[in-house]
């Protein structure tokens, strides 16, 4: 199991407590990135210029759509655009179940789409089901240049 | 005699002339040979009777003159031997009877008392007669004689002779006119027969035997010669005739042709709304323009020659005037549209101006003719219905824009229930079940079903939201159709439902192969619903039995899902398809009552319908159509808001 962190891209406080606890049930503890909106997402991802915050790059991006500043497939597309993140995980993770979004998030190159249940237990099960895949199953390339 | 020669017959008349004629003579001859033989006749008796009387005074001379009257009366009686002699007497000089003599007494009273001298008296019947009797040249006395004369037996003897004669010349006349007949009439009455059969059969080929050769030969031949000519002009006649008769047809239709063409188009002309005018060859007015001038107000004097440009719109006029310059140099015909002045309303009105040259054979260009049609009115109508089609359009592009605001603003409606109701759902279900987790030790059973209780009604809400959300994308997805095999469809549905409760015992029936030509999502959507009703609804039974299939109702192919479930009341049936109508309690039968609603959209935009038979506790069927080309991409407006 990979022991990068994960970035979470959610603007609700509640969503995000709920995901932290649904990531506890399922024992996983890798180290938890919180974005609040897409501008925070993309500065913590791509820095400033060449001054990044943070030195690795994150093993998924679970990220939401409907976002202050810098909405979620913007952000997606800026992900996709740059060539040291292109290649980055990213599942959506969201409440929308619009067909439009799920196309456009496709498009953009999203690798999964999650849609959040309202029952917790499902979310849970969602959760598991996201670490267990992209954590552990999931071979990515090398990260370079920020190792 | 007139009678005679009227009689038509020439036969007759023949008869007629030969029987006369020979009456004739007869009757001539007759009178003459009576008269000359009766006459004759009297003569001889009268003689005889004079030598009587002489030979009596001869024998009684001696007795006057002695009166021996002994004598006289011997003298008399013998003539006993004269039969015809019926009484005689004698008279002395002085006319004194001296003697008589009868045949029978009878006759004495005929014997005169008193003598004559002399006297002959011949009746019909009877002779008289006195003779003086002499001695020496004196008269003595005289002798009277009466005898029967025999005149009338003597006439009818003659008459009957001469009646004899006549009869039998009258037969032999008779006879000879009849062999005369065959020989002089016979031939006249053939021809006179052929005559009559020419003239009522009007066939001259006939021909007249010839019998004789004489004058009736001649005629014969003279009438066949004459038949010949005649039957030869006949025919020259009927065949000229029958020229003249074609001639004279030929000429009849080609007149009839003529004159219906020309009330053909009288007629056209007087219907046609148009007004005729007639230009010369240089396009100038002709004097007589009553139509032109009726309409436009001109006169002969103003409209003649290139005056009639003035009726003319001004705005118009140049160009038209540029235009009939050249057309009239070219000889082309002409059309124009153009506004001329209308004098009845005091207005310009729309006209099509179209003329034509008329072209003699040498290509030179005779006159101009042509029509002006008021098309005021069309025009008029033609630039309305341009103004409010303009109108419409505009219109339908406002109502357009609205209406893609309205969507725009449903879409994004749609999306923040989708995304932001749904959101503190997840925080009332996660905290909910994180006390129930982290803080169940101090809760009692009462706080957990109310914690329960909200978890539960959250969920719910979730589901609603869903469903909503399914059924207002229902009725927003574009329909795109292909054809489709639905028992596959519905096989694998019902594989699902089984495999989330492999516990249930189910008895699946689904018609093979029944295909559809519709969306694939929407009709899943619908039969996931039907086939998921149909699970829901038999839950309670032992074993469920859902079915699948097609039959013709009221001739159109209808699916049906049926099952042997709870069943409903069919007076509740009306509210089956209204959203968030629901028929069953929820804690029997959970459900948020959009399911047939979206079946409903579902079926509707695919132009077929939907209807249900149950009965509560006998299960349901649901039939629905399927119009294989229709779309109907909203069933109604009040729907599609939902």
């Amino acid at each position: 199991m990979t022991r990068r962190p994960i970035l979470l891209v959610e603007d609700n406080p509640d969503d995000e407590a709920l995901a932290l606890r649904a990531f506890k049930k399922c024992n996983i503890s890798n180290e938890l990135w919180i974005a609040r909106d897409g501008a925070e997402a993309l500065d913590l991802l791509l820095g400033q210029g060449d001054d990044p915050v943070h030195q690795e790059l994150p093993a998924v991006v679970l990220l939401d759509l409907n976002l202050p500043k810098i909405s979620g497939l913007e952000v997606l597309r800026r992900i996709r655009d740059n060539p040291e993140t292109k290649t980055l995980p990213v599942v959506i993770l969201t409440s929308s179940k619009h067909e439009e979004d799920l196309l456009a998030g496709y498009e953009l190159g999203a690798n999964s789409y999650v849609r959040k249940p309202v029952d917790f237990n499902e979310f849970a099960h969602a959760v598991s089901q996201l670490g267990m895949y992209w954590l552990l199953l999931n071979e990515l390339p090398e990260p370079h240049g920020r190792t | 005699m007139k009678a005679i020669f009227t009689l038509r017959s020439i036969r007759h008349k023949l008869l007629a002339g030969v029987l006369l004629t020979t009456a004739t003579a007869l009757l001539i001859l007759g009178t003459i040979f009576i008269a000359y033989d009766l006459k004759d006749y009297r003569n001889r008796i009268v003689d005889e009777l004079i030598t009587q009387a002489d030979l009596i005074s001869l024998g009684s001379t001696a007795a006057l003159q002695f009166e021996d009257r002994e004598t006289a009366r011997q003298a008399l009686s013998s003539l006993r031997l004269r039969r015809e002699i019926s009484a005689a007497a004698i008279y002395d000089k002085d006319g004194k009877l001296f003697a008589r003599y009868y045949s029978v007494p009878a006759h004495i009273v005929d014997i005169p008392v008193q003598g004559e001298r002399q006297g002959i008296e011949v009746g019909s019947e009877t002779v008289r007669l006195f003779r003086p009797i002499y001695s020496d040249q004196e008269v003595v006395g005289s002798v009277f004689l009466l005898a029967q004369s025999g005149v009338s037996a003597r006439t009818v003897k003659v008459m009957l002779i001469f009646v004899s004669i006549a009869v039998l010349a009258l037969l032999a006349s008779t006879l000879l006119s009849s062999w005369l007949q065959a020989r002089i009439t016979h031939p006249i009455m053939e021809v006179t027969e052929l005559a009559r059969q020419v003239v009522t059969e009007r066939n001259y080929d006939l021909r007249a035997r010839r019998n004789s050769d004489d004058e009736v030969g001649f005629l014969v031949d003279a009438f066949n010669q004459m038949l010949s000519q005649i039957g030869l002009r006949t025919s020259e006649l009927e065949r000229s005739n029958e020229e003249l008769s074609l001639q004279i047809r030929e000429r009849t239709q080609a007149q009839n042709a003529l004159r219906e063409s020309e009330y053909r188009h009288r007629t056209l002309i007087t219907t046609l709304s148009a007004l005729t005018w007639r230009a010369d060859a240089n396009g100038d007015f002709t004097a007589a323009q009553t139509a032109w001038d009726s309409f436009t107000g001109q006169t002969p004097i103003s409209h003649s020659g290139r005056g009639w440009l003035q009726a003319v719109h001004p705005d118009d006029r140049e160009q038209i005037n540029l235009l009939w310059n050249q057309v009239c140099e070219e000889s082309v015909p002409f059309k124009q549209v153009f506004r001329l002045w209308y004098a009845p309303e005091q207005e310009y009105r729309y006209v099509n101006f179209s003329a034509a040259p008329l072209i003699d054979s040498n290509g030179r260009t005779l006159e101009w003719m042509g029509i002006v049609d008021d098309i005021h009115e069309r025009t008029q109508a033609a630039e309305e219905i341009t103004r409010l089609n303009a109108e419409l359009e505009h219109r339908v592009r406002e109502r357009t824009a609205e209406l893609e605001n309205a969507n725009r603003e449903l879409e994004s409606f749609s999306y923040s229930v989708s995304h932001d109701l749904r959101a503190p759902l997840r925080s009332i279900d996660g905290f909910s079940q994180a006390l129930l987790e982290d803080y169940g030790h101090q809760l009692d059973t009462t706080a957990k079903d109310y914690l329960d209780r909200v978890r539960n009604g959250a969920q719910r809400m979730g589901r609603l939201i869903d469903d909503m959300l399914n059924l207002s994308r229902v009725s927003r997805m574009e329909l795109v159709r292909r054809p489709l095999n639905l028992s596959e469809l519905a096989t694998e549905i019902l594989a699902n439902l089984q495999s989330a409760e492999p516990q249930r015992q189910v008895r699946i029936d689904i018609d093979q192969d029944l295909l559809a030509y519709g969306d694939t999502r929407l009709l899943q959507v619908a039969l996931e619903n039907l086939l998921g009703n149909a699970w829901k609804y038999t839950a309670k039974q032992e074993t469920s039995e859902i079915r699948f299939g097609q039959m013709e109702i009221d001739g159109q192919p209808s699916f049906f899902v049926s099952d042997n479930g709870a069943g409903f009341d069919m007076k509740y049936a009306d509210r089956l398809f209204t959203p968030f109508q629901r028929l069953h309690d929820s804690r029997e039968f959970p459900g948020t009552g959009v399911g047939l609603a979206t079946v409903q959209r579902v079926i509707r935009r695919h132009g077929g319908h939907i209807w249900a038979e149950s009965e509560p506790g006998k299960g349901s069927i649901f039939y629905f159509t399927l119009n294989p080309a229709e779309e109907l991409k909203h069933d109604t407006p009040s729907d599609s808001a939902g």
